[in-house]
């Protein structure tokens, strides 16, 4: 037997519930993200993805601040998945929105794909994405299959804003979790395959993109106690990662 | 009334968790989301470190833990449940269908992770996958498929838009499916005909006619050894 369980890791209190909603996707992902910034101060660059940089919006704050005050667009929302999600606006569709908002952002700072693999992952796991002990380190080739598609539907995405006018993306990686609310430290192989499909379809796409690897930087204590999000100092040392090729792309 | 009930249910239980979290939230302070991990990850080895001194096993832990196990035991028969949905192919894809929605609402039924069941992307992924459920799909004809994927996103909590939304998605994919088949075919008698620089030249060329302005995506896939035509089509998610 497993040894994990959602139920057990999710048996009660306020922020279980809280981590659900934001993993699932409710509608509620977007009242558990920063507001969207759709005019900022500097329209140049705009930002997509996920709960690790919508949740707390804590990335941003220190991009801005880094930055001398001034805002970037944002899009990003809890629970987005990379292309489709029923609920949450994914990836492909907070780039839509941006786009009929205006089109001539042409710095992109984003990530996407960690949900697509999450969200399966802790509701039973069917594609065997947690590697147990007794797997020693191998991921299925389940997991793999789900992670080349995801693949493909990202570098197809980063062609496409090539195809709007976008000329520089910055993609985010993932770090390894931990176990917490959410016992998924199980997740270190899906990782390491996610990152290297993700960076592969940065440097494959056609659109000059960067691929930020935060493996090496981000420690547990850098994570809340959901085990998935980044804290105060973890966003700081996320942030820290990006400015250096976002200044450059200004 | 069952073919109407996951829909309906989906709805409910996302409705029901967003619910909770909205009292959740206006119960809890903020400081609660950052909490430490409950005892149960507390208590693993690699964690014991960081944890409080005061975090121990409560005196009181057995029904704590027959819960868990049961818990435990609840989500493999699940797990397991759904699988065997994917591997027997004695059972039509509607009844397959119902069969998955009975085991999706057995999940969600008094769980407290019955958010997660309510994420239609995720729930209608899950069942394309499996590998019955692509074996009937691949032998409808495209407009009999398409109906089908719609049937079975509606039935798991898609709603009308989002159906036709995905819908054009589905077409675009065929059409990139299509045209990487021909592509692949093309690849292979060329390949079988040239070498070397020859070789090299005419691959470029058909890939920039078959691909345009993405042949250098294709060029790169291929020099890591990944054809991206080559990978098990899954109709209504690749």
């Amino acid at each position: 037997m497993r040894q994990r369980s959602i139920w057990k890791s999710l048996a009660g209190g306020a922020a279980g519930t809280l981590l659900l909603a934001t993993l699932s996707g409710c509608a509620l992902g977007v009242l558990l993200s920063k507001p969207w910034i759709r005019n900022a101060n500097n329209n140049k660059v705009v930002f997509f993805g996920d709960s690790i940089f919508a949740l707390s919006g804590e990335i941003q704050t220190r991009l801005y601040s880094l930055n001398g005050g001034k805002t970037f667009r944002n899009y990003t929302t809890s629970g987005a998945e990379l292309i489709g999600g029923a609920i949450a606006p994914s990836v492909e569709q907070q780039i839509a929105t941006a786009n009929a908002d205006n089109p001539n952002s042409t710095v992109v700072v984003m990530n996407g794909g960690g949900n697509d693999i999450l969200i399966p992952a802790v509701a039973l796991d069917p594609y065997d994405c947690l590697t147990q002990w007794y797997e020693f380190g191998r991921l299925s080739s389940r997991c793999k299959g789900l992670i080349d598609d995801i693949y493909v539907d990202g570098v197809d995405l980063l062609n496409g804003l090539y195809a709007d006018g976008i000329t520089q993306v910055i993609y985010l990686g993932y770090y390894y979790t931990k176990n917490g609310l959410l016992l998924v430290d199980d997740l270190e192989e899906a990782v390491d395959y996610g990152d290297l499909r993700l960076s592969q379809a940065c440097t494959n796409s056609i659109v000059n993109c960067a691929f930020i690897d935060p493996r090496g930087a981000i420690r547990d204590s850098d994570i809340t106690g959901d085990g998935v999000h980044p804290n105060a100092t973890g966003s700081r040392k996320l942030a820290d990662l990006i400015w250096p090729v976002l200044q450059a792309k200004l | 009334m069952r073919k109407a009930a996951l829909g309906i249910a989906s709805v409910a239980a996302a409705a029901a968790a967003c619910l909770a979290t909205l009292v959740a939230l206006r119960d809890a302070p903020v400081a609660q989301r950052d909490a430490a991990p409950r005892v149960e990850a507390a208590a693993r080895p690699d964690d014991v470190a960081a944890a409080p001194a005061s975090v121990q096993e409560p005196p009181a832990a057995a029904p704590d833990a027959d819960a868990a196990r049961a818990a435990e035991a609840q989500e493999q028969a699940l797990r397991d449940a759904i699988l065997a949905i994917g591997e027997d192919d004695t059972v039509t894809l509607d009844a397959r269908l119902e069969r998955y929605r009975q085991a999706v609402e057995s999940a969600r039924d008094g769980a407290p992770g019955a958010a997660l069941f309510a994420n239609p992307s995720m729930l209608t992924e899950v069942f394309l996958r499996m590998p019955g459920v692509q074996r009937e799909l691949a032998a409808l004809g495209p407009g009999a498929r398409s109906e089908e994927i719609a049937h079975i996103r509606r039935e798991l909590g898609f709603a009308e838009d989002q159906i036709a939304r995905m819908q054009e998605l589905d077409d675009w994919r065929e059409a990139r499916w299509q045209n990487g088949r021909q592509y692949m075919e093309e690849r292979a008698r060329i390949s079988a005909t040239f070498e070397g620089d020859a070789l090299a030249d005419e691959l470029a060329h058909l890939r920039e006619r078959y691909f345009a302005q993405e042949a250098p995506t294709l060029e790169r896939e291929e020099a890591q050894g990944f054809f991206r035509f080559e990978r098990p089509r899954v109709y209504g998610r690749n």
